[in-house]
């Protein structure tokens, strides 16, 4: 599968972004949010209003705050079900709040390591092969 | 001795970038709100997620992406967070 990098408007110059149309399926709604591919972050980290609408329940969750971009968040991890274009798994997500971010991170065990992902910035696009068992 | 190579900056292809301005044209009117898009259209704007989940299930949209247009998209949240 190939994806375009997306571009956003800046103030002064458009910025190209490597991200994806993931999909978080819940139980009241399917959430399809803009996700970074974050090679640096380990885990997948989303804003829990995306959990909210999607009707992802945290209750059993336990609460740990965590650090990311600079800012700590409180986050509630569980086992979500996840799709890109056709391909649908099964990741821990950690619901975080607040979530001042524009786009929900997707990480190296929640991501990364259920597709092969070949990145050229040069040509703004992202080449994504299933890692199938 | 290894042998180094020196590299020139890629550039990116004019259409490209072409195609990614239009697309950023398109999110302009809408840095620092969320929005629904689908097929390339903005389908939804709101101030919340929420909003555009209601504004979308209101008008039946299935599939859109909701995300909020960044007001600087260089400003980068990713990184190491543990």
């Amino acid at each position: 599968m190939r994806f375009r990098f997306e571009h956003l408007p800046g103030p002064s110059a458009d910025v190209a972004r490597p991200v994806l149309e993931v999909s978080v399926l819940g139980s009241e709604d399917t959430v399809r949010c803009m996700s970074l591919v974050d090679t640096g972050s380990l885990h997948n980290r989303f804003g829990a209003w995306v959990a909210d609408l999607a009707g992802v329940d945290l209750s059993g969750a336990a609460e740990q705050t965590i650090g990311i971009g600079g800012t700590t968040v409180s986050a509630r991890t569980v086992s979500a079900t996840l799709q890109l274009a056709e391909f649908r798994w099964e990741a821990p997500v950690s619901f975080c709040q607040p979530w001042p971010f524009d786009f929900q991170l997707v990480g190296q065990q929640g991501f990364l390591r259920w597709f092969t992902v070949n990145i050229d910035a040069a040509n703004e696009t992202l080449d994504i092969v299933a890692n199938r068992q | 001795m290894q042998q180094v190579v020196h590299l020139a900056e890629p550039a990116t292809p004019p259409e490209v970038e072409r195609v990614g301005h239009d697309a950023a044209e398109l999110l302009r009117p809408y840095r620092g709100r969320y929005v629904g898009r689908l097929d390339g259209r903005i389908v939804a704007a709101a101030d919340t997620p929420a909003e555009v989940v209601v504004q979308l299930r209101a008008d039946k949209v299935e599939g859109a992406v909701v995300f909020r247009v960044p007001l600087d998209p260089s400003v980068d949240p990713g990184g190491v967070t543990e």
